[in-house]
């Protein structure tokens, strides 16, 4: 009898301890709609669970709630959205700007004499002579306030009084005359298109009066500006443009338009802003049941528009491409419209590479698809810092389970420590992994958890073992983009080599130092 | 008036159905000492326990049948052999709980004067005098004092004079007869000795090895009690002598005379089944009787169950309390420095650390702490109870009344289940030191946080894990006390039967360990 009762104690102790099995509530969050920051978690965690959001005022805002347990363990889920206001399609923000200094036209001068001469070879002028040569060419950067003697004609081309231009000085020499030309290019711009409105101040010097008034009866001065305007109006039009529409793979192009008049420092530089032209987007294709990215704008999703401005030009080399967060914005948000982003995560491989690795294959019983991102990378400006951040959706496979995960992930770019600056401007570093996984998806509303958090968390935790590789990436990404490029226009005798690239911030832009050189085409 | 026992037609057999005793009678007056005499093996520790531990008896399969066994079992009081005073008491402590269950308010009812009525001296109930100084004589003296100072009135006294000199076994029998006349008790003396049976003896009986039956001796010629006043040296001396050489000529012609056979034992048919299921039974059935007893004992006797509990507890957790320390750090050292290196090249240490937290702690230390108590607290209670056993000091518990399940079982079953959660939380600490210094030898951060973040803060996925550990220490804890207790409380005939008890009780242990780890991981997965 006493033994029944031992095992009653036994079995009570079962019972016991399977009515007192604790019912642990794990973080879910509700949200109100699928593409909500709104949402309400479990009662039993109310008490306990953070929630924070990200101060986006336009961009990519991220709320995220999250659950601290001892030791450092900590569940979270995240939902993101683009939030506005929105770039505009029809006048995309001047975010962006090509700067090219005064060592450009300095290179461009001999090559100038050059053309000079061959257009002039052999050429007679009544009373000069045959054209013997021309020297002293100078092509300069030029603020009409500072050389007072050009006011007359530059400002009859154009030239506003605080405006700038490109001047040129030559010195024509025939036979029996020189001829001592000023030419002022003063851009301007139609729609999208820059042009120059040149006019030239020539006088023909002579040995004597008879043929200065000779010289000055045949035309002398419109024969130089001639010239000057047939060789020099194209070739720096084309220097200081944006750059060309650019290929998308797999259809499409990147298209750059000029959004305001060129700013010129005498003697310095000439900055020319420009636009990344936009259009609207449905969504991305998303895997199945994940739902479609959010359309914050009954015409589709658009880049964020931070209105942010440019710094100051500067350039320490040949020419410079400034982008402002709303330019990079653009031109994520086109890439991502294109596709191409998707499609270079998929060429990437993360998924294979993932379930490549050695320690993935033999430990880990969970595979991924290629993320695909749900909405478009938007970069923000933080202090001394640009953070790029992404919002994806991929496909979890673990034995025979199949979850949709959340994968938010976010770069932070920043000037390299003097130590790394040698092999790099810029320094790129992980700036957040996350991952949430849906459950239970309607129409109107999903449930999002925490799911291979400790997995994610030991990525978290390795994110500055990839700080050299991504880093380099970069890199390299800017250097297949512009080293050992050539831009040459049949009408300019001369093509623009660009030897390098340095990236580096100001002022929350991203600014892209050029080593590049004028050269024969 | 009525007898004090009345034993008629008494018949034991041995399990293999050969009689020990043949249709005993015997009839005991009040004020009466009866001398039972018998050779080696004629059955008269056998007939102290028909009285004491009839049950025990019948379940080690002696058969007993008695047409009447008329006797108080209130009333009866034993002195075993060599006294079997409480070890784990001190001589005052021996006194005190013979009064305890004396029912007995007397302003004068003392240790001391116990000591002085036995001729003893009274210094010797001073606090922390071990019983382990006496000598034979004054233990045995002891436990006369403790029995009469139980208030019985009949006392059963088996070779008392063991180990004692010729003038002392003289002091003892003038002591049972000066306290048989002042207490008006009866007593049974059970003996080889023939001074001591000729000092005490109203009358005499032979166990005869030749008809296993109890025969008087001397019959209507027997003078009485010879250390009573009023009898000559020359009559002691002759009576003596004839008694010795009644003894000497049974013992002669009958000494090596086996039991004669019987009708062999009935079979029982789940016997077998019950034995095979005895291990597993009676750790259960103890579980119940002691959580039954905890309540009422630490009510009633509070201190008693205190000084059983200290007991318990010393020797399950205070004395083997650094072994566990050094064993716990150790094992959670070497678990986590061998989990940090399974990674191989290019795997980062601290972050395996991380990963595993304090779940090593969580899977293993119920398991590991469960084992190590058994074999080495559990084997230490277990021993102690049986050694009480073997000396026959649980007996004398309950010839004084005392129960021993409530006196003995039931404080050592909660102390031992109390220590085996203290020494799970010591193992589970020590552990965490271990891993800890793993952490520390890596830099890892807040390594104490992490390390018990699975304890007190689980994550809800490890929750169960955190839930099952406390399930296992529970169960492990009243589990392996019963089992403990069972087996230290069975009966001890020998030595032996002490390692046997504890090799049996380590692997019963093991195998519910082993149950419960494997049941609740299934359970869990």
């Amino acid at each position: 009898m006493k033994a029944v009762v031992g095992v009653a104690m036994v079995a009570a102790s079962v019972a016991a301890a399977a009515a007192l099995r604790p019912q642990p509530v794990d973080l879910a969050v509700t949200l109100d709609a699928p593409d909500s920051l709104d949402g309400h978690v479990p009662a039993a965690l109310a008490d306990r669970v953070q929630v924070t959001t990200d101060d986006a005022r336009a961009g990519l805002a991220r709320r995220r709630w999250s659950v601290a347990y001892r030791g450092g363990y900590v569940r979270e889920v995240g939902a993101s959205q683009l939030v506005g206001p929105f770039q505009d399609p029809a006048h995309p923000p001047c975010g962006a700007r090509v700067i090219v200094a005064q060592r450009v036209l300095d290179d461009a001068a001999p090559i100038l004499a050059r053309a000079i001469d061959a257009e002039l070879a052999g050429e007679h002028v009544v009373a000069a002579g045959t054209y013997a040569g021309t020297r002293d060419v100078t092509v300069r950067w030029a603020q009409l306030v500072m050389h007072a003697e050009d006011v007359t004609f530059a400002g009859a081309a154009g030239a506003s009084p605080g405006g700038g231009y490109i001047r040129v000085t030559a010195t024509l020499a025939f036979e029996r005359a020189s001829v001592p030309v000023v030419i002022a290019l003063v851009p301007e711009l139609y729609g999208s298109a820059l042009s120059f409105h040149a006019y030239a101040r020539a006088s023909v010097e002579v040995d004597n009066a008879a043929l200065a008034w000779l010289a000055h009866r045949l035309g002398g001065d419109r024969v130089a500006t001639a010239i000057a305007r047939r060789q020099l109006d194209a070739s720096l039009a084309t220097t200081l443009e944006p750059p060309p529409p650019f290929a998308l793979p797999g259809g499409g192009e990147l298209r750059f338009v000029p959004c305001g008049a060129p700013e010129i420092h005498d003697g310095t530089l000439a900055a020319l802003p420009f636009a990344v032209a936009i259009a609207p987007a449905r969504g991305a294709a998303l895997p199945p049941g994940t739902g479609v990215a959010i359309a914050p704008a009954a015409g589709g999703v658009l880049p964020p528009l931070a209105g942010a401005s440019l710094p100051p030009p500067r350039v320490a080399g040949a020419i410079a491409l400034d982008l402002d967060v709303d330019a990079l914005n653009a031109l994520a948000f086109e890439l991502w419209r294109a596709g191409v982003l998707d499609r270079e995560l998929a060429r990437a491989g993360l998924d294979r590479r993932f379930a490549d690795d050695p320690t993935v294959a033999e430990l880990l019983s969970v595979r991924m698809s290629s993320p695909v991102l749900a909405l478009p990378p938007v970069v923000t400006a933080r202090g001394d810092l640009l953070r790029l951040a992404a919002d994806a959706r991929t496909t979890l496979t673990d034995g025979g389970a199949v979850t949709v995960g959340r994968v938010y992930g976010a770069l932070a770019f920043r000037v390299a420590p003097a130590a790394h600056a040698q092999l790099a401007a810029l320094a790129v570093d992980v700036d957040g992994v996350e991952l949430a996984c849906e459950r239970d998806r309607d129409p109107a509303r999903v449930t999002l958890v925490p799911c291979y958090a400790d997995l994610v968390d030991a990525l978290r935790g390795r994110a500055g073992d990839f700080h050299g590789a991504l880093t380099d990436s970069f890199a390299s990404l800017l250097a297949a983009i512009f080293v050992d490029q050539r831009v040459a226009d049949p009408r300019v005798p001369a093509a623009l080599a660009i030897r390098g690239v340095a990236p580096s911030l100001d002022a929350g832009a991203l600014h892209l130092e050029l080593d590049a050189a004028l050269v024969p085409p | 008036m009525p007898s004090a026992l009345t034993v008629a037609g008494l018949r034991v057999a041995l399990p293999d159905g050969r009689v020990l005793i043949e249709s005993a009678d015997l009839a005991i007056a009040p004020g009466e000492v009866v001398v039972l005499l018998g050779g080696s093996g004629a059955g008269k520790s056998t007939l102290s326990r028909v009285l004491f531990e009839r049950d025990e008896l019948a379940a080690a399969g002696f058969d007993i049948v008695a047409a009447t066994l008329d006797v108080d079992r209130a009333q009866l009081g034993l002195v075993p052999q060599r006294g079997a005073l409480f070890d784990h008491l001190d001589v005052r402590g021996n006194l005190e709980l013979a009064l305890s269950r004396s029912g007995s308010h007397e302003p004068g009812d003392t240790p001391e004067s116990w000591l002085e009525r036995v001729g003893l001296d009274a210094s010797l109930a001073a606090k922390g005098t071990p019983v382990t100084r006496l000598s034979g004589g004054q233990a045995q003296r002891v436990a006369v004092a403790r029995v009469l100072a139980s208030r019985r009135k009949l006392l059963f006294l088996d070779e008392p004079s063991v180990g004692l000199d010729p003038h002392r076994v003289r002091v003892l029998a003038r002591l049972i007869r000066e306290q048989v006349r002042a207490l008006g008790v009866s007593a049974i003396v059970v003996t080889h000795d023939v001074a001591l049976a000729a000092g005490v003896a109203d009358r005499l009986f032979l166990l005869s090895l030749a008809t296993r039956k109890l025969e008087p001796m001397f019959a209507g010629e027997w003078p009485g009690a010879l250390e009573d006043p009023g009898h000559a040296d020359g009559e002691r001396a002759t009576w003596l002598v004839r008694l010795e050489a009644e003894l000497v000529a049974h013992l002669a012609a009958h000494g090596d005379t086996a039991p004669p056979a019987g009708t062999p034992p009935k079979r029982r048919p789940f016997a077998p089944l019950r034995r095979a299921l005895s291990p597993v039974v009676a750790p259960l059935a103890v579980a119940a009787t002691c959580a039954a007893r905890v309540p009422a004992q630490l009510v009633r006797y509070p201190r008693d169950f205190a000084i059983v509990a200290r007991r318990v507890v010393l020797q399950t957790l205070v004395r083997p309390l650094v072994f566990y320390a050094i064993v716990s750090t150790l094992i959670g050292y070497t678990v986590l420095f061998v989990v940090s290196k399974v990674g191989g090249a290019g795997v980062r240490p601290d972050a395996l650390l991380r990963q595993i937290g304090g779940s090593y702690v969580v899977a293993l230390a119920p398991a590991l702490s469960a084992l190590l108590f058994v074999a080495a607290s559990g084997s230490a209670t277990n021993a102690w109870l049986g050694s009480m056993g073997l000396t026959k000091q649980t007996l004398a518990l309950d010839a004084l009344g005392v129960d021993r399940r409530a006196y003995l079982w039931a404080p050592a079953w909660l102390a031992c289940a109390v220590c085996y959660a203290a020494v799970a939380a010591i193992f589970g600490l020590g552990m965490i030191a271990g891993g800890w210094l793993v952490c520390r030898g890596y830099g890892v951060d807040h390594a104490w946080e992490l390390l018990t973040g699975d304890l007190v803060d689980p994550r809800p996925e490890r929750a169960r894990y955190a839930w099952r550990a406390a399930l296992l220490v529970w169960v492990y804890a009243w589990g392996i006390a019963s089992d403990v207790v069972a087996k230290g409380s069975a009966p001890k005939p020998e030595a032996d039967a002490v390692t046997r008890g504890m090799t049996a009780s380590v692997v019963a242990c093991t195998l519910w360990v082993v149950a419960w780890e494997l049941a609740t991981v299934l359970a869990i997965v």
